[in-house]
């Protein structure tokens, strides 16, 4: 009975709770990222927001209620984007060759092919079989 | 007189175990304490479900980093290295938690804050003397010259040999 209110409480979270939560994170994460790319502390970025540290590890806490207003004068301080629309990412990166590669545990041959995967643009490699002598 | 109390899991997700406290003379553990008082209460129905997804996101995706885990001000003033953190970053809602690496929290209780600072609210301040006394205790049985809590980093547990017992 006493596991059940544990898991409960972990599982029967709202959809739009751990959507919520998630998407913050997301951003905190990105957040968290930059600022090691450019070097800056929290309390660097607070000093350029104007705010107290206390109050950016709120902000990034994952659990604040970011207005967009916030994230766009994030993004304006720290001169990149934090979030992109898929649209927005599509046209800034273009679009993404995957390849796949196939491994067949049972073949000796060591030998790559590249396939086509379909007419996405996507390719295969895979080993291919020796070819049996007749 | 002394309190006597036992540390058990939680749960343990891909990044992170949980674990909490249980005094000898309760029926529930501490976090348990916590569940049971605030799941049904409608005034931080919201708080409450955002910080259960928090702890879950955390554990399975984000692991315990530092920058997620503030260490409580008042910490500072006890012998290092004191790792109690409080998770106030919800309106109203505050929970009581001690670091311990990151992969692995223990989690304790808390309330809803009712004034301007956790220290100067009835429902909280219990909570915060009490994790403050729990992380000393803990730390104590981690650090002391016989370690019988360790960290096992690769199965992301604790080893906490039999028989050990918090006292307070």
């Amino acid at each position: 009975m006493k596991k059940n209110l544990i898991s409960n409480a972990f599982n029967k979270v709202p959809k739009e709770n751990k959507q919520f939560v998630s998407k913050n994170l997301d951003i905190s994460q990105q957040v968290f990222a930059i600022l090691e790319e450019k070097g800056w502390s929290q309390i660097d970025l607070a000093r350029r927001l104007g705010k107290h540290k206390s109050d950016v590890s709120r902000m990034l806490s994952g659990l604040q209620n970011l207005t967009l207003k916030t994230i766009t004068k994030l993004e304006a301080i720290l001169e990149t984007d934090i979030i992109l629309t898929p649209i927005k990412a599509e046209q800034k990166f273009g679009t993404i060759k995957y390849v796949t590669l196939t491994v067949d545990v049972n073949k000796n041959d060591t030998s790559i092919s590249k396939t086509p995967h379909d007419n996405s643009g996507m390719w295969k490699e895979s080993i291919a079989s020796p070819k049996k002598s007749a | 007189m002394n309190k006597f109390a036992t540390i058990e899991e939680v749960e343990q997700f891909d990044k992170v175990t949980y674990y909490t406290v249980r005094f000898e003379d309760r029926d529930e553990s501490e976090f348990e304490n916590f569940l049971s008082k605030h799941q049904d209460d409608p005034t931080i129905h919201d708080e409450y479900n955002d910080l259960m997804a928090w702890i879950t996101i955390i554990g399975n995706k984000i692991g315990a980093k530092p920058s997620y885990f503030r260490p409580e001000r008042k910490a500072h003033a006890l012998p290092p290295p004191s790792r109690l953190v409080e998770i106030d970053y919800l309106q109203n809602l505050r929970l009581y938690c001690m670091w311990v690496s990151e992969s692995i929290i223990i989690l304790f209780n808390g309330a809803i804050k009712t004034q301007n600072t956790a220290q100067a609210c009835p429902n909280v301040k219990p909570h915060f003397d009490l994790a403050n006394r729990l992380v000393l205790a803990i730390e104590k049985l981690m650090r002391g010259p016989y370690k019988a809590i360790e960290e096992d980093k690769y199965n992301q547990q604790l080893i906490i040999d039999e028989g050990t017992e918090i006292m307070l």
